[in-house]
């Protein structure tokens, strides 16, 4: 259930995300509409909206159909392998098909642009304007802001040092906050260095442009780094209030999202209206007709040096394939894509077990097996001192082992029973307890009649043993 | 001023960069003492190599239309000095373009009413170089 209610969330607010993408191209960004390059008279002409038209209404369609997609979720709540094969097909397939409905709409307008041959500006012109060159570095905010996420994402790190008995994994979770704020620092230089835009022959606009745009940009990444280092300092301190749970973290990290893409989507609508407010002012605006370097669905200009560049629409920043350097971060996020895609496939193919299989007892003159999905568990049929049944399993905290919506297999701390292995089968009551010379074993069978015959090979192994000892076992069953 | 670059042009980039800021300087769109991009920042703006912008810096260094500075990057100071190498140059130059313009049917006064046209046009402020 857990499981299927963070794809969900995970799934629609990839949903959100994409349809909120799609929807920044049918609105002109200057003189670029669905990322093509088009003159002021055309971006009213009737061709053009019907176009826009007709793919706001295919990725609405688009949309819909994998919102419904979602919805089947509810029938494999039960079975985390199948959720997870299927999360992450509705993922590729949603991407994918977004692709094909962008392309398509981009060449069907890109064409009827040639067909009419509306040219905007020259081809291949780079225009500079000398004084946002000069003054460009002085238009970001200082870096110096970083020092405050950066204190602050070191604090769990300086607690722990504090600390004795910290495992791995303590440190691998105050060290996650050093992530998010080394991306964001990249991303910080990335858009302070990104080249000037010449919007117009007037300098005065460029300048105010340019300052506006690496302001906002730059103020964008130093909240995120401020945001992530705070949520991250979270994190290691309710750990060490013992919830310690990997779950809790995903999910932490998953609901956490949105909030963090809110200063992106501020510095994007900023920089837009702005662009669009003083543009239309202007009468002494310089256009560039840069659409033939995206012609291909990605861009590919062998004149531009940068690797990344801002993208036509949507939020965010793409590479340039024509540079070694847009090669190499393409084929990094393809083989991390594939590396994912590995990665899920052989958690769900290892999970598979917790879905499907149940749990077996087999009672040897000297052991006792339990095979459970994932694991197994054997010991003396000497040690057994009592069996039992309970109806209701009591509250019980993972130690190492799986917990699934079926399923607790490993060890398990069990309130009133401490740390115990455990190997049932959640929603099939009742649960037999074995209280062994060293611990506490809890198991059944996935049907009342399989748990009762394996109460009773227990308890005649037990019996066996008991009466082989003193001739007085004794077994209580409640 | 605004720097037009054509990527696709037979003339280097470099000597393209050359050319508009000497023109900048003249329009006034580069007024004396302004200050230039450095070579890093216009290198990065316009998408090419260090080397390139360094080189169109350095000849009009060595022209006398920009002094660089090491702290504050490249300042627009043309030099008023009518030398006799420069006065050869331009004279080579005009020499060329009047053969040109002969061998492809332009008389004498067409070229001289050309010429004044284009200076009139140009409006290359005579103060900008100093006393000239």
């Amino acid at each position: 259930m857990l499981t299927s209610i963070i794809y969900v969330f995970i799934c629609v607010t990839f949903l959100i995300a994409i349809y909120a993408t799609n929807r920044t191209g049918e609105k002109a960004n200057g003189n670029i509409l669905l990322g093509v390059t088009l003159p002021d008279s055309a971006l009213k002409d009737n061709a053009v909206t019907y176009i826009v038209k007709k793919y706001h209404k295919a990725y609405s369609i688009v949309a819909f159909i994998f919102l419904l997609l979602i919805l089947s979720f509810i029938f494999l709540r039960n079975y985390v392998s199948i959720s997870t094969v299927y999360f992450m097909l509705w993922c590729i397939s949603f991407l994918y098909t977004d692709r094909i409905v962008v392309n398509k709409y981009f060449n069907e307008l890109y064409s009827l642009k040639r067909e009419k041959e509306w040219w905007v500006g020259a081809h291949h012109i780079i225009n500079i304007d000398t004084e946002v060159s000069r003054l460009k570095n002085t238009f970001p905010i200082s870096k110096m802001w970083f020092f405050i996420p950066l204190i602050i994402s070191l604090i769990p790190v300086t607690i722990h040092l504090f600390y004795k008995n910290l495992n791995m994994y303590h440190w691998a979770i105050s060290l996650c906050g050093i992530i998010p704020f080394i991306f964001s620092f990249l991303m910080y230089l990335v858009y302070t260095r990104d080249r000037t835009k010449t919007y117009s022959q007037n300098t005065e606009i460029n300048l105010a442009l340019n300052r506006i745009y690496k302001r906002e940009w730059s103020k964008c990444w130093v909240i995120i780094a401020i945001m992530e280092s705070v949520l991250f300092i979270i994190i290691p301190l309710i750990l060490f209030n013992k919830i310690s749970d990997s779950v809790f973290f995903l999910i932490f990290i998953c609901i956490s999202r949105p909030f963090v893409i809110l200063p992106i989507i501020k510095a994007y609508n900023k920089v837009r209206a702005e662009k669009n407010i003083f543009l239309q002012l202007d009468n002494k605006a310089i256009y560039a007709d840069h659409d033939q370097y995206w012609e291909k669905g990605y861009y590919y200009n062998s004149n531009d040096n940068r690797t990344l560049v801002e993208k036509r629409f949507g939020y965010g920043m793409t590479v340039n394939i024509a540079k070694v350097g847009g090669k190499v971060v393409t084929i990094a996020i393809m083989f991390a894509i594939s590396l994912v895609i590995i990665s899920v496939m052989r958690i769900a193919i290892l999970l598979s077990p917790l879905d499907f299989n149940s749990v077996l007892l087999t009672v040897s003159e000297e052991t006792v097996t339990i095979q459970a999905p994932l694991s197994e568990y054997s010991f003396l049929t000497s040690d057994i001192r009592n069996v039992a049944f309970i109806d209701d399993f009591p509250r019980a905290n993972k130690i190492n082992g799986g917990n699934s919506e079926t399923f607790f297999v490993g060890k398990f701390n069990v309130t009133g029973y401490g740390a115990s292995n455990v190997y049932i089968h959640r929603k099939c009551p009742p649960f037999i307890v074995v209280e062994l010379d060293n611990g506490w074993v809890f198991l059944n069978g996935n049907t009342k009649e399989q748990t009762e015959k394996y109460f009773n090979d227990l308890e005649n192994a037990g019996a066996l043993i008991g009466s082989n000892a003193d001739g007085n076992g004794s077994y209580t069953q409640n | 001023m605004i720097i037009e670059l054509d990527t696709t042009s037979s003339t280097p980039i470099y000597v393209q960069l050359r050319n508009q800021i000497v023109m900048g300087i003249g329009r006034g769109e580069l007024k004396i003492g302004a200050g230039l991009p450095t070579v890093r920042q216009l290198a990065e703006d316009i998408g090419i190599n260090m080397m390139t912008v360094t080189k169109a810096y350095t000849i009009l260094k060595n022209e006398g239309y920009i002094e660089i500075d090491r702290r504050h990057g490249a300042k627009v100071s043309p030099k008023a000095d009518l030398t006799g190498q420069f006065r050869e140059k331009v004279e080579s130059e005009l020499e060329l373009l009047i053969t040109e313009t002969t061998l492809k049917g332009m008389n004498q006064k067409d070229f001289i009413k050309m010429c004044n046209e284009v200076y009139n046009n140009l409006n290359v402020s005579y103060t900008t170089g100093g006393a000239v």
